[in-house]
């Protein structure tokens, strides 16, 4: 029996240092990086993963693959002035940044405020009627809050490899388009966000599939008013000159005029084409 | 007389030593210092034996025996796995108190709650994973101990009933592990939770309103993480306490069964032990028992804090089913019987067959032999039994008739959606940025790795041969950073083959803070 007594109490006393051990690992003292902060950073660092998943999912199609924003779609999140506080000053919001990120998610736009974005932002919050729970939107916000300091370091906006456009002409040659690298433009650039690739879909300017086909048809129509001679051409035009020739039932002045003048490089219009060319 | 009169007559010394005397007698419900004294010192019982009172008087011990037989003191015939499982069933009842106090059981805040236990609790961690453990723990052990009585025989006259309580309380260990893997409210809690679930859904009777009853709608919401959560924390407890405390009774009631072919069939030993085969409870017993808490606490610490952690996935999401979900490990074997036939027989008629069977053995089984060499037929069954329980469990895992697509499988590997798996688990600073193609061997300048894990994505590829000629092209860019170093990655796998109309593609987020390595 003394045995078992001394050998419990030497359990015991093991027991104790390593509960011992595992409190002093906790990080309960001020200034002490332990387990709880680590776990902390932890949990921050895999919601920003999840935010970005979900931004890649839902947020691309008008703010921009990198969040840099589409001009007439929808503004930049990856700027300066959204965390240094100029564009809340703008709207009149007093309170943080943060926060106001996770209310505009939330509530989205659903009153049409700003005339240079036409399409309003959806509701997102499941509170407010969207498709997304609470920790989604919070997941979301913290990706978004991550280009603080990125965006602040460089607050006269990362000077993107400037762009020898192409500019607007049908006339200049164009080198060979690759689809594949089109398919990555039409995201990037934004297209999606108001062009859906799906049949007689309309979000904002009309569906592009069956395109391939239907350019061609078009230049024939009877109030067809613009240069473009083949199919090819007028994808063109449509793009680098919008207002050359507006589908019927929509509305001229929606699309930006600005991909031939600034966006899109010879390479990059070739390449758009192509994939277009591919929706048949 | 009055106290003063006392603290004269006595003298004060002496009056003080009897009040804390007075005291101890009856905190042990009748033992005096000098009796505790003498049973730690290991002195013999005095005539008449004090060291009985505690069981006649006092509550605590009232449903312990005084002595037991010393057959039955070896770690031979009951491996302790009784004890061990009360012992269990005690951690988890403190544990859980204390996860209760910082739990709140809604959709919106069950999960949340659980990262607040798990960053800003302090031993929050460490009492999840200790009640965690030990609730897997009292499964397996559960279960041994059902095992050891069968095979020793001991549930046959009279004791089939302590048996009947003991499939009770399997049963109740059971429900509360399923209920308590719902409560994290993550992916895994919630998809196991659901196919556990679905397959009450399957039984000819009542199965859709027992379903509607558990889950509280149609499919698991805050109503039924409510009930999940009431089941586990006060019906099933209370339950198990009431049925634990009848088990316990019922062994003073009939002694403990000796080794086969020490009890005549049909007898108990009860009240016929020997005086020389007696070992008193007080102090043999007691202390042998507080040497195994001591060292299962010690195994449990020890577990918890260097090799156990229990795991978390993410936030529950009806809408995203990952791949290869499966029931608790310890419903496995129902899974696997599911893909052998129709799921109405193999989900609800046969575990229910199986368990009813399991209550009433000791009511059908007529030989009243314990004896090993008059039982060849129920120990050659239990052996089966065990047997095909091992392969069902083994046929209810996803390596079971559960193929992907092979680009799925291979994508499920290396970018689980769970588990952090080999991409995610690399260095930060060796996803390099870059485009890498598991087809062209550059090797010298891959961060060593990255480069591994390219191979193993090769070699994984080669495995399957609907993916001929078969290459990956891992793709890794910056994503974000504070203005001078990266803290976010992309990282995009992409699986392609001779003839594919369709090349498999996954994108994964690597933050720098996540730590997957650890």
């Amino acid at each position: 029996m003394q045995t078992r007594i001394a050998l419990g109490a030497v359990l015991f006393m093991l027991v104790i240092a390593v509960v011992g051990y595992v409190i002093i690992n906790e990080g309960l003292l001020p200034g002490q990086t332990g387990r709880m902060q680590k776990f902390d950073a932890q949990v921050q660092g895999r919601s920003i993963e999840s935010g970005a998943l979900l931004f890649q999912n839902n947020c691309v199609g008008c703010h921009g693959v990198q969040g840099q924003g589409i001009p007439g779609v929808a503004p930049a999140l990856n700027a300066a002035d959204l965390f240094s506080g100029e564009r809340l000053k703008k709207v009149g919001y007093s309170g943080k940044v943060e926060d106001y990120i996770r209310g505009v998610i939330s509530v989205g736009r659903p009153i049409k405020t700003n005339p240079s974005y036409p399409s309003p932002m959806p509701t997102w919050g499941q509170t407010f009627g969207g498709p997304l729970r609470d920790d989604q939107i919070n997941n979301l916000t913290n990706f978004i809050m991550n280009w603080k300091d990125q965006a602040l370091a460089a607050p006269s906006a990362p000077a993107a490899p400037a762009v020898q456009a192409v500019g607007t002409s049908l006339d200049t040659p164009l080198p060979a388009g690759v689809a594949d690298n089109g398919q990555k433009i039409f995201a990037a650039q934004g297209c999606a966000a108001c062009h859906s690739l799906k049949l007689d879909e309309k979000i904002v300017g009309p569906s592009l599939a069956g395109v391939a086909a239907r350019a061609g048809d078009r230049i024939k129509a009877a109030d067809y008013k613009g240069k473009a001679t083949t199919g090819e051409l007028y994808l063109r035009e449509s793009i680098v000159q919008p207002g050359a020739y507006v589908v019927p039932s929509f509305l001229d002045g929606v699309m930006p005029q600005d991909y031939g003048k600034a966006k899109l490089s010879p390479q990059d219009l070739a390449d758009l084409i192509a994939f277009l060319l591919t929706q048949k | 007389m009055s106290i003063l009169d006392e603290i004269r007559e006595q003298g004060a010394k002496k009056f003080v030593f009897s009040v804390i005397d007075d005291t101890v007698v009856r905190i042990t419900a009748g033992l005096s210092i000098n009796d505790v004294r003498g049973v730690l010192r290991g002195d013999p019982a005095a005539k008449p034996n004090p060291r009985v009172k505690p069981h006649t008087e006092g509550f605590v011990l009232h449903i312990r025996p005084t002595f037991y037989h010393q057959a039955v003191t070896a770690l031979y015939p009951t491996f302790r796995l009784g004890f061990l499982s009360a012992m269990l069933f005690l951690i988890e009842i403190i544990t859980g108190a204390i996860l209760m106090v910082f739990y709140s059981p809604t959709p919106s805040s069950a999960y949340e709650s659980m990262l607040k236990i798990l960053s800003g609790v302090p031993l929050g961690q460490f009492m999840r994973d200790a009640h965690r453990l030990s609730a897997e723990g009292m499964v397996i052990v559960v279960c041994l101990h059902m095992l050891r009585t069968f095979l020793t025989g001991s549930y046959k006259a009279p004791r089939q009933f302590t048996w009947l309580t003991g499939v009770v309380l399997l049963l109740v260990t059971l429900g509360l592990s399923f209920t308590g893997y719902l409560l994290p409210w993550d992916q895994l809690a919630f998809w196991a939770v659901t196919i556990g679930t679905s397959m009450a859904e399957k039984a000819p009777v009542g199965g859709q309103e027992a379903n509607l009853l558990l889950r509280g709608a149609a499919s698991i919401g805050p109503n039924g993480l409510l009930r999940f959560y009431l089941l586990h924390v006060i019906f099933l407890p209370l339950i198990g306490i009431l049925v634990l405390a009848v088990h316990y009774y019922k062994v003073i009631r009939h002694g403990h069964s000796l080794p086969p072919g020490m009890e005549a069939p049909g007898e108990d030993n009860a009240r016929k032990v020997p005086p020389d085969k007696r070992v008193p409870f007080l102090p043999d017993i007691l202390t042998t028992e507080l040497l195994w808490a001591a060292l299962t606490i010690a195994v449990l610490v020890v577990g918890v804090t260097f090799f156990y952690h229990a795991p978390l996935e993410h936030h529950a999401d009806p809408n995203v089913t990952p791949l290869h979900t499966t029931a608790p490990w310890y419903f496995l074997w129902i899974q696997g019987m599911l893909k052998l036939g129709d799921p109405t027989i193999m989900g609800v008629v046969l575990p229910t067959v199986i368990f009813l069977f399991l209550a009433l053995i000791p009511y059908i089984d007529f030989n009243r032999s314990r004896l090993y060499k008059d039982r060849k037929i129920a120990l050659a069954l239990a052996s089966i039994v065990v047997a095909v329980l091992v392969v069902l469990t083994y046929m209810g895992t996803p390596q079971y008739g559960t193929e992907a697509p092979p680009p799925d499988e291979v994508g499920f590997h290396f970018i689980p959606p769970e588990q952090p798996g080999p991409i995610r688990s690399l260095p930060f600073d060796q996803l390099v940025v870059g485009e890498y193609d598991t087809a062209k061997t550059s090797g010298a300048t891959i961060a060593p790795k990255l480069n591994e894990v390219l191979q193993e994505l090769q070699a994984d590829i080669t495995k399957h041969p609907e993916l001929a000629g078969g290459h990956a092209v891992l793709v890794i860019e910056d994503w974000q950073g504070d203005g001078k170093t990266v803290n976010l990655k992309k990282v995009t796998l992409r699986i392609l083959w001779d003839n594919v109309a369709q090349p498999y593609e996954n994108t994964v987020y690597i933050h720098r803070d996540s730590n997957y390595s650890e």
